[in-house]
């Protein structure tokens, strides 16, 4: 439907003559038909088809205009960051030995003892910053990352969509640190890289 | 559905038989750009949706002063809509007002009915808040309630419809809009879900569709009308 809508528009920016012409024939003709011609003769019923016509058209707006209005569910965006450990001498991607990540303000261990190439570790959504502690091979190193939370609503059905975006670092103890994506979205397996 | 209504339109167009006089306004050249009425308008599909719908208020109105072909036209309006589910609450409330000119391609009708196209810049004032609990396996789940107040929008429409004449100074008429170059406020901490008059806030285009019940207020004669014969008459003689 309003790919139909549309092509009139832009048979409208560029022949607005024609356009005219063919929503003349198309709906004031029509519409003479229905109110004065072969459908109806006496003028009760054509003053009758004058108040049915614009109620029907009336109601096909309000349902349409009911049905245009449906959002789709599928949420993309996730308070989940990813973070992937390189070797600062070739830039190549490298394993961290991990003891353990703890996040400041909750007691859980996000992380036990693993050898890893990356992690996924998750966002306050209270705040606007998170602080982790890694106990590493390294020894124990800070992360600070900050970000901002926007909250939408999808619809009715779907709720609420929390964004995370404009993600950077604070403070970081690690060799070198780069965001290389500042919108956290389910699609996206590298936002942050971490060189040592 | 649509199918068959299409169908019955079709049909309809094919068996017309238009074997009317036509009557013709006479194109004068004096006096042409003093204005002949002003049509007020009110939304009939803004008030079935309040009347249809709980937690749904939405007043429209419009104006028109017509020049010659051109006219120019005001629009205001008024909304408050309240979304609710299971875990959020959100409201919205705003009025907003419209601005252009139309150009009108039936201006010689005897009845002066308008089939127009024209241009809008629309602008909003508006707040909204949004109450809501989440859930976060990790940090835990918690409530929270953000807001946005007295934010401004504008954007840009194309209009198309048509405005009849029904019944000596009682008009109907619908307009089809297209509009455009809104600002979805994406930074917010609370991303609006509906702007006033322009719709869902996360489209960057969006479609309107309004169907006016209007009164004309006549402020001079319009212009003279001759009858044409019809082809049937001219052959005849």
């Amino acid at each position: 439907m309003p790919q139909l809508l549309q092509l009139v528009f832009i048979q409208f920016y560029f022949k607005p003559d024609l356009t005219a012409k063919w929503h003349v024939v198309w709906l004031l003709k029509v519409y003479d038909h229905f109110t004065f011609t072969s459908c109806c003769n006496t003028y009760i019923c054509a003053l009758f088809m004058k108040i049915v016509i614009p109620i029907l058209i009336l109601s096909a707006a309000i349902i349409l205009t009911g049905c245009l209005d449906d959002p789709d569910c599928n949420s993309q965006t996730t308070n989940f960051v990813n973070i992937k450990f390189y070797n600062s001498d070739n830039n190549e991607a490298d394993t961290l030995n991990i003891n353990g990540v703890i996040a400041s303000g909750t007691d859980s261990v996000f992380f036990e003892e693993a050898e890893v190439s990356s992690i996924r570790l998750p966002l306050r959504p209270d705040t606007v910053q998170t602080t982790f502690v890694f106990d590493s091979e390294l020894g124990i190193d800070t992360l600070i990352l900050k970000y901002s939370v926007n909250t939408r609503l999808v619809s009715e059905d779907c709720g609420i969509e929390m964004v995370f975006s404009e993600l950077e670092y604070v403070r970081s103890d690690f060799g070198s640190i780069e965001v290389v994506n500042k919108i956290l979205v389910e699609q996206v397996t590298e936002d942050v890289k971490i060189f040592n | 559905m649509l199918r068959y209504l299409i169908s019955i339109f079709l049909l309809t167009i094919a068996t017309a038989s238009f074997a009317q006089k036509v009557k013709v306004q006479l194109d004068t050249t004096s006096r042409r750009f003093i204005p002949t009425g002003i049509r007020v308008g009110a939304d009939l599909i803004g008030f079935g949706k309040t009347f249809s719908k709980d937690d749904y208020k939405q007043y429209e109105f419009q104006a028109d002063i017509d020049f010659y072909r051109y006219f120019l036209n005001i629009e205001y309006g008024q909304m408050e809509r309240t979304l609710e589910n299971s875990t959020s609450l959100y409201n919205v409330e705003g009025s907003y007002f419209k601005i252009g000119p139309d150009i009108n391609f039936l201006h010689r009708d005897p009845d002066q009915s308008a089939l127009f196209f024209g241009l809008r810049y629309a602008t909003t004032s508006f707040s909204d808040n949004l109450n809501f609990s989440y859930t976060n396996a990790a940090f835990g789940d918690g409530t929270s309630e953000i807001s946005n107040h007295n934010l401004k929008a504008d954007w840009f429409e194309m209009v198309t419809g048509m405005k009849v004449k029904m019944w000596k100074f009682i008009w109907m008429g619908y307009t089809a809009r297209f509009k455009f170059g809104v600002d979805t406020f994406e930074r917010n901490e609370l991303i609006p879900h509906e702007i006033p008059g322009y719709g869902r806030a996360d489209k960057k285009v969006s479609w309107g569709f309004n169907y006016y019940l209007i009164f004309r207020l006549p402020l001079r004669k319009g212009p003279q009308t001759i009858e044409l014969p019809s082809p049937d008459e001219v052959n005849n003689n």
